[in-house]
C-alpha cells in the first residue's frame, strides 16, 4: 500500500460513533431496569450523542476522496433512488448513522414539546412548534426503543466496517466485540461525565458498572490480541501508544480509580478523572488499531 | 463464453509493452519515479498505473533466477471491492470489475478490502475516486483484445474463452515441470469464484507476493455483525441487568416482605 488510506477522521469517527451509541445504550439500559427513574440519562446521551454522531459523520464526508459526491451513498437517479447495499458495511453504517441521528433529533424535538407550556407564549414560535409536535408526544415510547435497537447496530457497526477487510489486524469477529465493549465503557464514561459536572447526582451502580466494563473490555481486548498478528502494536512503533495509552490510561487507571470511588466520599475529582482517561483510552485504541492496521 | 486473461510468466520478458499499452489505451499520464535501486518502474501500482512489471530475484536451485510478472486486478468474481462498495460504483460488469469513476465517492474500502492490494485513490481530473484495471472492457464488449495482450510481445498474456485459457494453463504447467520447474503452478481457476487475470507461475505463488488463499473480504459479514451484537447482549446483562435490575428487584422484595410483616 502506498499511503495510508484510513487516517485520523475515520478512527475520530468510530470512537464518536461509538460515546454516541453505547452512551444511549447504556442510558436507555439503566433507565428500562431501573422503572424508568432515569430519564435524565437517556436525554444526557442523547443531546450529547447526536452532535458526537453528526461529528462522525461530518468527518467521513470530509474523508471522502470526492466529497461534493457524498450523496451517492444515499440516493441515486434510477429507481429504486436509495442506495443501499447489505453486504457493505459502510452502506448500513451510513444508514444506521443516520438514522440514529435523525431519531435522537425526534427524541430531542418530543422532549421538547412534552416539557414546553404552550399556553404561556401562544405567539412565540417555540410554543406553536410544540404545539404542533405535542400529538407525536405518545410516539416518544417507540422512538426510544428504535433508537435502542439503532444504538447496538451503530456500536456493532464500527468493528464490522474494520473486520471485512483483508488487513491482518481487522479481519478478525474479535474486533466488533472489542469496539462494542469500549463504547459502552466509553460512552458510559461520557454520561457521567457530563452528570458530574452538571452537578447531577450520579447512581452509584455505574461505578461498579464501569468496573465490570473495564473488565470485558480486557477480556476482549487480550482475545484480540490472542487472534490477530498484533506486533505493531504491543510490541512494534504504536507499542508505546498502546501500552501508555490503550491500556494504562484507559483501562487500568479507570479502574483503579473506580475502586476508589467505591470506597471513597466526594468522589467528584475521581469520577472525572476516570471517567476522561475512559474517553481518551478509547480515542487511543481506535487510533493504534486504524494506524496500526495499515503500517 | 466467459472472457479472461492468462498470464504465462515464464514467457514474460519484463519488456514493459502491456505496462506501456495500458498507459496509452487509458490515456493514463507517466509519472515521474526515482531509481530505487531495483528495477521496479514505477515502484507500485498507482492512480495513474493500473497495470506494472514486478521484477523478483529469487533463489532456485542453489542459482539466481530472475522472474517477471505483471500485476494489475486479477477481477474476481467473489470481488471483495464490489462487495463492500457502499455506493455501486465497483460492479461487475459481465466478467469484469470496473470501478465507475464518476460514481465512485473515494471512501477507500474497496482499497482496504481488496486482497491483492490493487485499487488505488485516484487524484487528479478524477480526484479521490478509486482506480483500477479495467480489462479494458470498452475494447473487449467492441470484440478487441485488451491492450496488454494486444501489444505483448511474447504471448506471455494471452487473452481468449476462460476455458480454454484453463486448459492451456493446465498443459503449460505440465510442460514447465517437466522443464525441472518443480514448483509450477496454475493461480486463480478456483480461487475467490474464479479470477478472470489467472496466471501460469514458475515458483509459488509468495514468491510473486500473491497469496496462497485470497481471503474474501465480507466472508464473516454474519460473524462480525453477530459478534458485535451477542456482545451488546453480553454488556447489557452483565453490569447492568445485574446491577440495575437486581437492585430493583430486590428493593422490590424487600418492600413486600417488609409489608406483609
Amino acid at each position: 500500500m502506498e499511503a495510508m488510506v484510513w487516517e485520523w477522521p475515520i478512527f475520530i469517527d468510530l470512537w464518536a460513533a461509538g460515546v454516541a451509541g453505547g452512551g444511549y445504550f447504556a442510558a436507555f439500559l439503566v433507565d428500562r431496569f431501573t422503572g424508568r427513574k432515569h430519564k435524565l440519562l437517556i436525554q444526557i446521551a442523547t443531546w450529547v450523542g447526536v452532535p458526537m454522531a453528526l461529528l462522525g459523520v461530518l468527518l467521513l464526508v470530509l474523508d471522502l476522496g470526492n466529497l461534493p459526491w457524498f450523496w451517492h451513498l444515499t440516493v441515486k437517479f434510477s429507481p429504486p433512488f436509495l442506495v443501499f447495499y447489505p453486504l457493505s458495511p459502510m452502506s448500513i453504517g451510513t444508514w444506521v448513522l443516520a438514522f440514529w441521528s435523525a431519531c435522537g433529533v425526534g427524541l430531542i424535538a418530543l422532549w421538547f414539546a412534552e416539557i414546553f407550556e404552550p399556553a404561556e407564549q401562544p405567539t412565540d414560535v417555540f410554543a406553536r412548534v410544540a404545539s404542533l409536535l405535542r400529538p407525536l408526544v405518545p410516539a416518544t415510547e417507540i422512538l426510544g426503543w428504535i433508537t435502542f435497537v439503532l444504538s447496538v447496530l451503530l456500536i456493532a457497526y464500527t468493528g464490522v466496517l474494520l473486520s471485512n477487510t483483508r488487513i491482518a489486524l481487522w479481519a478478525t469477529v474479535f474486533l466488533p466485540a472489542l469496539f462494542v465493549t469500549s463504547a459502552v465503557f466509553t460512552g458510559t464514561a461520557g454520561i457521567r461525565l457530563v452528570l458530574t459536572l452538571l452537578g447531577k447526582d450520579v447512581p452509584e451502580e455505574f461505578g461498579k458498572a464501569s468496573l465490570i466494563l473495564a473488565a470485558l473490555q480486557v477480556l476482549a481486548l487480550v482475545g484480540f490480541l490472542v487472534i490477530v498478528p498484533a506486533g505493531v502494536l504491543v510490541s512494534g512503533p504504536l507499542s508505546l501508544w498502546f501500552w501508555v495509552g490503550v491500556v494504562l490510561i484507559g483501562l487500568l487507571v479507570p479502574f483503579g480509580l473506580e475502586l476508589g470511588t467505591l470506597k471513597a466520599k466526594g468522589t467528584t475529582p475521581l469520577v472525572l478523572a476516570s471517567t476522561l482517561c475512559a474517553l481518551i483510552g478509547g480515542l487511543i485504541l481506535r487510533a493504534v488499531v486504524v494506524i496500526g492496521g495499515q503500517m | 463464453m466467459t472472457k479472461a486473461m492468462l498470464i504465462d510468466v515464464s514467457k514474460c520478458t519484463a519488456c514493459r509493452a502491456c505496462q506501456v499499452a495500458c498507459k496509452a489505451w487509458n490515456d493514463l499520464p507517466g509519472e515521474v519515479t526515482v531509481c530505487l535501486g531495483y528495477y521496479d518502474n514505477p515502484p507500485d501500482l498507482s492512480p495513474d498505473t493500473w497495470n506494472r512489471i514486478a521484477f523478483k530475484e529469487i533463489e532456485r536451485d542453489g542459482k539466481l533466477a530472475w522472474v517477471f510478472h505483471p500485476v494489475r486486478c486479477l477481477h474476481c468474481t467473489d470481488a471483495s471491492c464490489v462487495s463492500v462498495c457502499p455506493t455501486g460504483a465497483a460492479a461487475h460488469h459481465g466478467e469484469f470489475v470496473v470501478i465507475d469513476p464518476k460514481w465512485c465517492i473515494g471512501c477507500g474500502y474497496c482499497v482496504v478490502a481488496c486482497p491483492f492490494d490493487v485499487p488505488r485513490p485516484g487524484h487528479g481530473a478524477e480526484k479521490g475516486s478509486a482506480r483500477k484495471c479495467r480489462f479494458c472492457i470498452d475494447r473487449v464488449t467492441d470484440g478487441q483484445k485488451p491492450a496488454c495482450a494486444k501489444a505483448c510481445p511474447t504471448g506471455a498474456i494471452e487473452f481468449g474463452d476462460r476455458d480454454v485459457l484453463i486448459a492451456k494453463a493446465h498443459d503449460r504447467v505440465a510442460v514447465l515441470k517437466g522443464k525441472g520447474f518443480a514448483d509450477a503452478n496454475f493461480y486463480g481457476e478456483n480461487l475467490l469464484g474464479g479470477l478472470h487475470q489467472m496466471y501460469v507461475l514458475t515458483d509459488k505463488p509468495s514468491v510473486f507476493e500473491l497469496p496462497e488463499a485470497p481471503r474474501f473480504a465480507t466472508r464473516n459479514l454474519v460473524g462480525s455483525w453477530l459478534s458485535g451484537i451477542l456482545t451488546a447482549g453480553v454488556v447489557a446483562a452483565l453490569p447492568f441487568w445485574l446491577l440495575f435490575k437486581r437492585k430493583e428487584e430486590l428493593a422490590a422484595k424487600e418492600v413486600s416482605e417488609g409489608g406483609e410483616q
